[in-house]
């Protein structure tokens, strides 16, 4: 089985200011291979470099050195419009990832826009596709279609932001933190909407979180960034079992867990 | 309504209401709250954001008289005082620091940046009607630092800059500071929230340090983080929409929690902690969407009834009242009420 | 600005009851009025109508000037004409400042650098030597001639700078992002999502772009490169320093013009600080 996406030492480091002395690291070498259908977990703490990471597979940030390939070519070699029909990404802060003053069937439309090409379809039947995916995920169309962002909560708009991806179809999704910004009882719920996209759709998952247990319970690989490396990467049984890099070791044992008592309070 | 009747706490609070007045209109961010306090403990009140629990930090350390926070109405007792009633003067010279230190959320970040760590103190002084003038100066700082040394930090922190301080650093500071006037009660809002994992374990040490060593009496933790607040608190209440949900010793509240809505939060942390991958284990979605925080405030009957896979006839009509199931252990929830 | 449409509108309902902004409106509409219907009843501002130099009396409201002419048809018909020619250059400012705002705020690279450092460029033309070479080149000169060279070259370079800024701001957020993965190309981002967000501030800035291209316009006008065939208050002014009104002591032809024109630029220029100072206390 080919991979489906590679990253081959790809860096990105920033320039400040004008003169252009000041060079701040942000991803170092980072050496990752995804195969269709598999769930990735990367881990690690804001500063790690996961989202600069993030936003260079979805083509918005272009790397300072090193290649990523998507099913054999260079991200770089495809159009826009091929390019994001492939590869989706869902964002951390759920009311910032909308227009505020487009309605959430504005945004949707969007959506099918892109899948299908302007014009090639009707608005009726449009609304009637919209409407399908979104029962499909357990939203009621009736009550989140003419509504604005701000008058939605932020679980409903996660799953929004999944239901866009449902319609697009991509390969591969880019899911940046989609539960930090949630409450904990729906979090779940959304964790759940992802999984159908992967198991329905085939949708490979990169999943990108701080928190070393949701990564445990959603990925099948795991890899964990510190400082703009990856410290470590392997199958999750094999990091839960026997973690190697003591980074890991040190996040593992600082997890709070509710069955434990670090004080002994 | 039932309430607490127990009033030998160092804080005790009946009927709190309070919320934000802006031009465009009042919302109730806590509506009638009653919980008690006592000596030696540490009390975690957890809620999502919107729950209300960082308005009633700020109402209980004074701050309902400076708009848009508004005191609705309500008593507020800290150690005989009741801080519902004072002025501002009052407040500052017999509550502030000594009786009462609030840590909002994130302290250091909104804070001018050229500013040193004992200068902060000095500011924290003047607040609290304490000021000091140049030749104590020398006393103050000399203070801190035997201070500093005794909770295990760096003294030479005192003469840096806010900003030279990891945000770890800084929180740990900004406690020290508040502590070092010895307040019976400390409120610290999300202390770790904006922090990584492992320094949330050592801020928490710190917090519990401070207490062990009786630098203050009791302490008030808010979060959103069951499994964090687990870690240091005596007791849990859970806030929701405003209101209180459960209050329960923490044991018995992660064994058995008895509302609703404490159990989604206790279920969905249960899942990761086990460690289950999501092949093994598909938890069954029982608990609707949250609505958006205008509708939850507004709606009839009890607050969480929209998302309650339990929800009766009654809890859409009626509140439910505010009961002692046990000693010192509260619900509101018409499922325990009974008939 | 998480607001919806409809929020809006009751928004900017509760920020127009502020009491200043409804002063300085009701004295804008109020000169507007006179601007528009007071030409169809007074006379011809430029016809000799009476003697020299005369103070108010019952037929000549305000007298006449050093001509004979009638000074209060000259202010009405002032009024008109200023309020047009600062319309129509307001307007092409406004249209020049939103595109070239919106696109050097938003667009990276050498194109966004480019657009940038033109702003800056127009920004610094020194606005009388470059008249007086133009009025030199153009004898006659129209009053739409004279508002097209006001919109072109003055009056867009202050709003693009704000408007670009705003535009730097927002170019940040996440749902920009999220527009880039669906596809759409950055001009569609620039237009479709960027500008319909900034639109209200760009109508408030209408305001004060209209009043300074009116300000302009007068300054022109007072040092004699205005327009050649029309009367503007600026016209008057100019006929006021000209032929020394004020050595002469002929108040009524030199006091109410600077009047009209302040009232006119302050009422416009301070509508939109009203408006945006009651929208922060409503923490808009």
């Amino acid at each position: 089985m080919e991979p489906l996406l590679e990253l081959r030492n790809v860096s990105k480091h920033y320039v400040s200011g004008y003169i252009r002395t000041n060079i701040i690291p942000a991803v170092i070498d980072v050496n990752l291979t995804l195969n269709r259908g598999e769930i990735l977990a990367l881990v690690g703490e804001s500063g790690s470099g996961k989202t600069t990471l993030a936003k260079m597979i979805l083509r918005l940030v272009k790397p300072s050195k090193g290649e990523i390939i998507l099913e054999d070519r260079d991200i770089y070699s495809y159009s826009e419009k091929d390019y994001y029909r492939k590869v989706q990404g869902i964002f951390q802060d759920p009311y910032s990832s909308f227009n505020p003053i487009k309605s959430v069937l504005s945004t949707l439309m969007d959506a099918i826009k892109l899948r299908l090409g302007r014009n090639k379809i009707g608005r009726e039947e449009a609304i009637k596709i919209i409407e399908s995916v979104l029962i499909r995920l357990g939203l009621n169309p009736m009550e989140v279609l003419n509504k604005y962002p701000f008058e939605l909560s932020g679980g409903q708009l996660q799953r929004i932001l999944i239901a866009r991806s449902y319609i697009i179809e991509p390969d591969l999704l880019i899911a940046d933190e989609p539960t930090s910004m949630i409450d904990a009882s729906t979090r779940l719920s959304v964790l759940d909407t992802l999984f159908q996209l992967n198991e329905e759709k085939h949708a490979t998952i990169i999943f990108i979180t701080h928190d070393l247990s949701q990564a445990f319970y959603v990925a099948d690989k795991i890899a964990v960034m510190y400082k703009g490396r990856i410290v470590e990467y392997g199958e999750r049984n094999e990091i839960i079992s026997k973690p190697r890099s003591e980074y890991t070791k040190k996040l593992l044992s600082s997890i709070p867990r509710l069955k434990e008592k670090w004080f002994g309070i | 309504m039932s309430v607490p009747h127990d009033d030998t706490g160092i804080l005790v609070v009946r009927n709190l209401k309070g919320g934000y007045k802006t031009e465009y209109g009042y919302v109730r961010a806590v509506d009638g709250v009653n919980f008690d306090i006592y000596p030696r403990e540490i009390v975690g009140i957890v809620g999502e954001s919107g729950s209300g629990k960082t308005t009633v930090l700020k109402l209980i350390s004074g701050g309902g008289i400076f708009p848009p926070l508004f005191l609705e109405e309500g008593d507020i007792i800290v150690e005989g005082i009741n801080v519902a009633k004072l002025s501002w003067s009052e407040l500052k010279s017999k509550v502030l620091g000594k009786k009462v230190a609030y840590v909002p959320q994130a302290a250091f970040d909104a804070i001018y940046p050229f500013k040193r760590i004992w200068q902060f103190y000095v500011d924290i002084l003047n607040e609290v009607g304490m000021p000091i003038n140049k030749e104590n100066e020398d006393q103050v700082k000399q203070h801190l630092i035997e201070y500093f040394k005794h909770l295990e930090l760096d003294p030479s922190l005192i003469y840096r800059y806010s900003f030279e301080l990891s945000g770890g650093m800084r929180q740990r500071a900004v406690i020290a500071l508040v502590t070092s006037l010895r307040p019976s009660l400390l409120l610290l809002d999300e202390p770790t929230s904006a922090l990584d994992v492992v320094t949330q374990k050592k801020v928490l040490e710190f917090i519990l340090n401070i207490f062990r060593e009786m630098y203050v009496k009791s302490v008030i933790i808010s979060s959103h983080d069951v499994a964090t607040l687990r870690q240091i608190v005596h007791r849990m209440l859970v806030m929701y929409a405003g209101k209180i949900m459960e209050v329960a010793k923490v044991e018995e509240f992660i064994a058995e929690p008895l509302h609703p809505y404490s159990q989604s939060l206790i279920k969905s942390l249960e899942v990761f902690e086990e460690f289950k991958s999501r092949k093994e284990y598909k938890p069954k979605a029982l608990y609707r969407d949250q609505t958006s925080t205008i509708t939850t405030l507004t709606i009839p009957g009890c607050r969480f009834h929209l998302r309650c896979p339990f929800a009766m006839d009654i809890c859409r009509r009626e509140e439910p009242p505010f009961i002692e199931v046990e000693k010192n252990r509260f619900v509101a929830c018409w499922l325990h009420v009974k008939r | 600005m998480g607001i919806s449409i409809s929020k809006r509108r009751n928004i900017f309902i509760n920020a127009i009851r502020d009491k200043y902004f409804i002063l300085l409106l009701l004295i804008f509409i109020g000169l507007v009025i006179i601007g528009a219907i007071g030409p169809l009843f007074v006379r011809s501002p430029t016809r000799i109508v009476g003697a020299r130099l005369q103070p108010p009396s019952r037929e000549l409201i305000l007298g006449t000037d050093a001509l004979g002419r009638d000074v209060f048809a000259q202010i009405v018909h002032g009024i008109r004409n200023s309020l047009l020619i600062g319309l129509f250059a307001g307007f092409i400012g406004i249209v020049i400042a939103t595109v070239l705002g919106i696109l050097s705020g938003f667009l990276r690279g050498l194109v966004g650098e480019i657009l940038s450092t033109i702003i800056n460029m127009f920004m610094l033309i020194p606005q009388v030597p470059l008249l007086l070479l133009i009025a030199c080149a153009i004898r006659v000169r129209s009053m739409f001639f004279v508002a097209l060279l006001i919109g072109a070259l003055f009056a867009w370079p202050a709003p693009a700078r704000a408007i670009r800024a705003l535009a730097l701001s927002l170019r940040e957020r996440e749902f920009i992002d999220l527009a880039r993965i669906s596809g759409k190309k950055s001009i569609e981002i620039a237009f479709r999502e960027i500008f319909p967000l900034i639109l209200p501030y760009i109508l408030l800035q209408f305001g004060t772009v209209y009043a300074s291209a009116i300000f302009t316009e007068t300054s022109i006008s007072l040092i004699g490169l205005g327009p050649t065939n029309v009367v503007t208050l600026g016209w008057v002014l100019n006929q006021v320093l000209v032929m020394n009104a004020y050595v002469v002591g002929a108040w009524w032809w030199f006091i109410p013009p600077g009047i009209i024109v302040s009232l006119l630029v302050l009422s416009l220029y301070l509508m939109p600080l009203a408006l945006s100072r009651k929208l922060q206390q409503i923490g808009v």
